[in-house]
C-alpha cells in the first residue's frame, strides 16, 4: 500500500493555483505518522500474502511545505526503514518541496536516502512569480531557483513539476527550456485542470506543447534525452496498447492519503484543509471505515457514455478520481478539460514519437523499446 | 466545453510492442548503438565483433538472426505483469500517467543486457534487509 503523509497544513507560500486549502499551523503528531505508517505496511504484507507479490509500500511526504517538519520528516523514514526491513518490505520515498528551504545537507540526507524529489517548480522567474508568491505576495522564484543545483544530470533524483494554469501558459515552452538549460532531465506538467481556460488559453497551450515536443526531441538528437512525463507516458501507452489496470492510482484501494489530524483520504490531492468529510475512508485509529471506503471504491472509473468509442479512449488518463472530483463533484465524470488536454497530448507526443522513430534515433529507440530488444538477435 | 469525439490518429506510425518485436533483429542493431553512445554496460562477448550503427543506418539481420524462429509478441495489452520496473514513482500531488514497462527478461526468457535507462533512482537504493529491485538484472554488474 502507498502512503502519503500530509505532514503539515501549513506552508510559507501562497501559490495561485494551490489546492491543499486554508493555510494554517495544524501539524502531523509523531503519534499519527507512526500508526499511519504502521497501518500501511500491515496492510502492504496482507496484500502480499493474498497476492503472492513482493510487499512493496511508496512512503511520501506533502503538505503544505513538507519541509516544514523537518524533523517528523526523518524520524518517520528512519522509523519505516526500520520496520520495513524487519518486515522484508521493498520502500520508495518521495517528498514533493516547493524548495525554499531545501539546503546542501538536507538535500543531501534525501539523496542518501534514497527520496525522488519532486520540485514544485514553474520554470523561469516570469512564469513561477506569475502565481507562486510568498505569504507576503512577493515572488519566490529566487529562493527556489538555487537549490535546483542538487538536481542537476540524468542520473538526478529530482523532477521539476511546473503547474499550467491560463494565467501562466504563456510562458510555459519558454519555462521548458529553460529548466532543461539549467540541466534538468525530469519534468512533469501539472496542469490544473479546475481553472477558466478560453479559448484563447487553450491555443496557447496547444502550440506550447508544440513547441515543447521540439525541445524534448532536440535533446534525444543531442545525446542528452529529458524526460517529460506527458511524452514519455503518452508513448509508453501507445507502446504497452494502452494503460493497463496497474498503471492506475490505487485511490483509496491500494493508496491512502493521511492528513495532519490522522484522516485517511483515497489521494493526498482530496485532503486539501481536511475539510471534505464525505471523502474521508478511515482514520489512524480505526482504520478503514469500510461503508466509506466501499462507496469510494465502487465509485471509480470513467462513467461518460461519450467516452465509450472513442479511439484513444485507451491512452486517456481519464480515471483519475481526484481531478474528476475537483472539477466536476463527480469521481466518476470527467471533466472537457481533460478530454482536450488528452488529444492534445497524445497528439504531440506521437508526432514527436514519429518523427524520432523515423529518424532511428537510438537514444529514443532504447528509451522506449529497449525493454523488449534481446540482445543476442541483434547480430 | 463539450466532450466531443476524437479527431486524433488511433494509429500513429511508430510501432507498438507487437510490431516492434516482430522487427526487433534490425531495430535492436539501432539499440546497441544507443548504448555505446551513453557507455552502457553491454555485455563485451556480445557486442565484441558485432557491426553495429548508429547514424540512422540500420544493419540486416545476420543468417543466424534469419534462422531463429520468429519471436513471440509480448503479452503487453491489457495486462499487468506480476512485476514492473522503469516507472516513475508518482510524485505526492501529480496526477499518475506514466505506464510502467514489462520487464524484458520474462518476455523474452533471455537475460537483459542493456540497463534499463528507465530505472528510476528510487529503485536503485537497496532498503536495508529488503528485496532488491525490481530492475531488469544486469548481468555485467
Amino acid at each position: 500500500m502507498d502512503v502519503t503523509l500530509c505532514l503539515t497544513h501549513a506552508c510559507n507560500l501562497r501559490c495561485g493555483y494551490c489546492y491543499a486549502g486554508r493555510k494554517f499551523s495544524r501539524r502531523m503528531s509523531w503519534d499519527t505518522a507512526r500508526r499511519a505508517l504502521d497501518f500501511a505496511f500491515a496492510r502492504t504484507l496482507e496484500t502480499a500474502a493474498k497476492t503472492s507479490r513482493e510487499p512493496v509500500c511508496q512512503l511520501g511526504f506533502f503538505g503544505g511545505e513538507p519541509l516544514l517538519e523537518w524533523d517528523l520528516l526523518r524520524k518517520s523514514t528512519e522509523y519505516a526503514l526500520e520496520a520495513t526491513a524487519r518486515l522484508g518490505i521493498r520502500l520508495k520515498r518521495t517528498v514533493t518541496t516547493n524548495l525554499t528551504l531545501l539546503d546542501e545537507p538536507r538535500a543531501d540526507w534525501l539523496r542518501d536516502h534514497g527520496f525522488h524529489v519532486g520540485l514544485s517548480i514553474d520554470g523561469n522567474a516570469t512564469m513561477h512569480d506569475t502565481l507562486r508568491r510568498t505569504s507576503r505576495g512577493g515572488p519566490s522564484h529566487a529562493a527556489c531557483a538555487g537549490a535546483l543545483r542538487f538536481f542537476r544530470g540524468p542520473d538526478a533524483n529530482g523532477e521539476a513539476i511546473i503547474v499550467l494554469d491560463p494565467r501562466n501558459i504563456h510562458h510555459l515552452a519558454d519555462s521548458v527550456g529553460w529548466l532543461i538549460g539549467e540541466g534538468i532531465r525530469r519534468i512533469s506538467l501539472n496542469p490544473n485542470f479546475t481553472a477558466g481556460w478560453s479559448v484563447e488559453t487553450l491555443e496557447i497551450w496547444s502550440e506550447a506543447y508544440h513547441r515543447i515536443g521540439d525541445l524534448y526531441a532536440e535533446t534525444f538528437r543531442s545525446g542528452d534525452p529529458v524526460r517529460i512525463n506527458l511524452f514519455d507516458g503518452k508513448i509508453r501507452a501507445r507502446i504497452n496498447g494502452g494503460y493497463r489496470p496497474c498503471d492506475h492510482c490505487g485511490f483509496g484501494e491500494s493508496e491512502i492519503a493521511v492528513s495532519a489530524a490522522g484522516f485517511f483520504y483515497p489521494c493526498e490531492r482530496l485532503v486539501g484543509d481536511d475539510t471534505l468529510v464525505d471523502l474521508r475512508i478511515g482514520d489512524v485509529k480505526s482504520g478503514f471505515h469500510a461503508d466509506a471506503r466501499q462507496r469510494i471504491l465502487s465509485s471509480r472509473g470513467n462513467q461518460v457514455s461519450e467516452c465509450g468509442d472513442c479511439p484513444v479512449r485507451s491512452r486517456c488518463v481519464n480515471w483519475c478520481g481526484c481531478v474528476n472530483y475537483a472539477s466536476t463533484g463527480f469521481i466518476n465524470q470527467v471533466p472537457a478539460i481533460v478530454c482536450h488536454h488528452e488529444k492534445l497530448s497524445i497528439h504531440a507526443a506521437d508526432r514527436i514519437a514519429e518523427l524520432l522513430f523515423a529518424e532511428r534515433n537510438p537514444l529514443f529507440l532504447q528509451r522506449f523499446y529497449g525493454h523488449l530488444i534481446d540482445h543476442s538477435s541483434v547480430r | 466545453m463539450k466532450v466531443r469525439k476524437s479527431d486524433t490518429a488511433a494509429n500513429p506510425s511508430y510501432p507498438d510492442a507487437k510490431d516492434f518485436v516482430k522487427n526487433r533483429g534490425v531495430l535492436g542493431a539501432a539499440m546497441l548503438g544507443a548504448g555505446m553512445m551513453l557507455g552502457g554496460c553491454e555485455e563485451p562477448r556480445r557486442t565484441t565483433g558485432v557491426p553495429m550503427r548508429t547514424g540512422g543506418v540500420i544493419a540486416a539481420p545476420s543468417e543466424k538472426e534469419a534462422e531463429k524462429p520468429t519471436p513471440q509478441p509480448p503479452k503487453t495489452s491489457g495486462k499487468c505483469s506480476e512485476e514492473t520496473s522503469g516507472e516513475t514513482p508518482r510524485l505526492p500531488g501529480q496526477v499518475k500517467a506514466e505506464p510502467k514497462v514489462d520487464p524484458p527478461a520474462r518476455l523474452l526468457g533471455e537475460p537483459m543486457v542493456v540497463p534499463n535507462p528507465d530505472s528510476p533512482k528510487p529503485d536503485s537504493p537497496r532498503v536495508p534487509g529488503g528485496v532488491p529491485s525490481v530492475a531488469p538484472p544486469n548481468p555485467e554488474h
